[in-house]
């Protein structure tokens, strides 16, 4: 608990140093103090000070477990050793994602920047069909069942949005052959 | 006009649409995991290309069947299906464990449509009221409004302080992208024109609320899902157990309706927190206190018409001041928006029409729910079937598809996923999605204000307090304020002496159950 509430004191404090610090460099409206880089800055300066008092909550709570736990607790280990918790207190002891658990949503992730990055120049079904029965497959599904779903789902999608909803998704590869 | 009305609201077309979503809805809403919130931001993508009143109809009916739906799987697996269930998941699934699982469900669906009833009788009631007052309001009313929207969101939304309003924070930020409305700068726009006109809104509830919601899903993926209970009693019997139920209790779901109407308009607090609220409620005023938690009836019709009555009480704000009371009317702002409808008391009185339409719409909705819901208790095993493993890559390719058909271009599908990643981790953190969401839908509007404001005062920022309206609202405003830095002092002193980390009981559990819904 207490190492992810540091890490996200000092991801927030520095994201709100980013904006309002890029908020500076917007023009002023003519004559008066205030301009387009108010808002940003008063958004940007209240991020970085919730990040503070966040990442200031979260390093009293560690020193003070650091005092009941001196040396299991390894300073250095948030963000990617989040598993080495053996010592921490029972609010940091979540449970942690699985090997599988990592798989499925990196997998999840990457289909949606394939698709979001090809869709214009491979077009909308040479695309689907595959992300679907990838994804089906490797979330457990048999590989007839993953396929049939696949094609259903991305004949589906183009019935309702393509056919029904006049929705001109990208054909791609497929142009010469669109209907 | 009443003649009028009628015609829309019960024209073949609407009624339809008002079955199709409902039956929709019971089908998210019954999936573990799936919100009503989710369903909400899938079924946009077609309400774009219906009317107004259809479109809103077809978002009424999927949020109230989808939030009394979430039942089923709370009744029959102990696991709610959307978290405004969460409240009253053990007493449920104990009644349906003793053999009743019908009566449970038909309690939760009678008292869910008499809590619809109520709050959208109590909608039409205010509403039109609020309106009239609300239509005088000049830019300096309509600025406080808003910044009283964002500041109740951190105060009634859960989680710590400096948390909360980090979230407001990245909602404004968000809400900072695009062109701005004082001198026409683009900002944080990274060189891509999509980015002109903004963060495009539905694409990025798609995100937070779609796309986590399936991240979530696949990482919780189990080859064997949880075994169903099979027996039931027979239906008649049910639901004469269920009426006398709901006649023995019916103070109790009146107070909860009541409630929870209050409850789901404030900005912020949805359907989950009024569940709780009135759960709490109930077994405190109960004769049988330590039934609850047991299979207590009272409970489940405390719960079951609170939430239901509070998605009515999210629209009144919605449509009076164009400030969302839960996350599924932000999106449904969002969606009159794009139709070029702008929520505030003058579609009150211009277009009386319009309004008692969609208030006839609501009622419909909430009626249909009924013999809809009996169809779904009937076929609940069926429904539970379904497996997780396929309801995610289906609910993803629809959510990737819906935003591209929202915007018709691919930055709408790198905002799902953007977005969508943002929303997980901060639920991840315990940073409540509420106020970001609200900063999201309220962060241009509390600027136009402003801007608007500050110049015509010539930069004196005192007239914010000059008209009477603007000085009460300004006034509650900066009350709501100094109450949140005494709590965040009152926490940060708490906080020291709680470092070993044992759990915040009963507000971790609130927090917890609206993660996902708002």
């Amino acid at each position: 608990m207490f190492s992810k509430d540091i890490l996200t004191g000092v991801i927030l404090s520095v994201s709100g140093v980013w904006v309002a610090w890029q908020a500076q460099s917007f023009p002023t409206l003519g004559g008066m103090k205030f301009g387009p880089g108010l808002f940003p800055t008063i958004a940007g300066s209240g991020l970085a000070i919730c990040g503070l008092l966040v990442l200031f909550t979260g390093i009293m709570s560690y020193v003070r477990a650091g005092e009941t736990y001196p040396e299991t607790e390894n300073g250095t280990g948030f963000g990617s050793g989040k598993g080495i918790g053996s010592g921490q207190s029972e609010a940091s002891l979540k449970p942690q994602l699985s090997g599988k658990a990592w798989i499925n949503s990196i997998a999840l992730i990457l289909g949606v920047i394939l698709f979001a990055a090809f869709l214009d120049t491979v077009g909308f079904h040479l695309l689907a069909f595959p992300l679907m029965a990838c994804l089906l497959m490797l979330y457990g599904v048999n590989w007839w069942k993953s396929v049939l779903l696949a094609v259903g789902v991305t004949m589906l999608v183009h019935f309702l949005f393509y056919s029904f909803l006049h929705v001109p998704l990208p054909w791609g590869l497929l142009e010469p052959i669109a209907w | 006009m009443l003649t009028d009305v009628l015609m829309t609201v019960l024209a073949p077309e609407n009624l339809l649409i008002i079955v199709l979503t409902t039956i929709y809805g019971c089908f998210i809403g019954a999936v573990p995991g799936l919100t009503a919130t989710m369903a909400v931001a899938l079924l946009v993508p077609f309400t774009f290309f219906l009317d107004p009143i259809p479109a809103i109809s077809a978002i009424v009916a999927t949020t109230t069947t989808a939030i009394f739906a979430g039942d089923i799987s709370g009744t029959l697996l102990r696991i709610p299906g959307t978290p405004a269930s969460a409240a009253y998941v053990d007493d449920a699934h104990t009644i349906s464990q003793n053999g009743k699982p019908r009566t449970a469900l038909l309690i939760s669906l009678l008292t869910a449509a008499i809590g619809g009833v109520i709050g959208v009788i109590i909608l039409m009631l205010v509403a039109p009221q609020l309106a009239h007052i609300a239509i005088s309001f000049s830019s300096y009313e309509t600025f406080w409004l808003a910044c009283l929207g964002l500041s109740c969101a951190v105060f009634v939304g859960g989680g710590s302080v400096p948390k909360s309003f980090a979230s407001l924070f990245i909602g404004l930020a968000i809400a900072c992208v695009g062109i701005d409305v004082a001198v026409g700068y683009p900002r944080y726009t990274f060189g891509v024109d999509d980015l002109m006109d903004g963060i495009t809104f539905i694409p990025a509830m798609i995100g937070i609320f779609a796309f986590s919601e399936v991240l979530r899903t696949v990482q919780t993926l189990k080859k064997n899902e949880t075994q169903l209970q099979t027996i039931t009693e027979p239906f008649f019997s049910a639901l004469k157990g269920a009426m006398s139920a709901i006649r023995r209790f019916g103070v109790t779901v009146l107070r909860s309706s009541l409630i929870g109407t209050v409850v789901g308009a404030l900005p912020g607090a949805g359907a989950d927190i009024a569940a709780w609220i009135c759960y709490a409620l109930a077994r405190r005023m109960s004769k049988k206190p330590d039934d609850f938690g047991k299979g207590s009836m009272d409970g489940i019709a405390a719960g079951g018409s609170a939430n239901n009555a509070a998605i009515s009480g999210a629209w009144t704000p919605a449509l009076v001041f164009g400030i969302p009371g839960d996350s599924v009317t932000a999106i449904a702002i969002g969606v009159l928006l794009l139709k070029g409808m702008t929520p505030g008391p003058r579609i009150f009185i211009d277009q009386p029409e319009l309004t008692s339409a969609l208030f006839g719409s609501f009622l419909v909705a909430n009626i249909m729910m009924v013999p809809v819901g009996m169809l779904a208790i009937f076929c609940s095993t069926y429904i539970l079937k379904v497996p997780r493993a396929v309801m995610a890559p289906v609910i993803l390719l629809f959510s990737l598809v819906g935003a591209y058909a929202i915007s018709g271009s691919v930055t709408a599908i790198w905002i799902v996923l953007v977005l969508g990643l943002m929303g997980y981790l901060m639920a991840k953190v315990e940073i409540p999605l509420a106020p970001a969401i609200l900063g999201i839908v309220l962060g241009k509007i509390i600027e136009d204000n402003f801007m608007v404001s500050i110049i015509k005062a010539q930069g004196n920022f005192l007239t914010f307090f000059d008209r009477s309206y603007s000085l009460v609202l300004g006034i509650v405003t900066v009350i709501i304020w100094a109450l949140l830095i005494i709590r965040a002092v009152r926490e940060m002193v708490a906080g020291g002496k709680r470092a070993g980390g044992e759990p915040q009981s009963g507000k971790t559990k609130a927090t917890k159950s609206e993660e996902g819904a708002f």
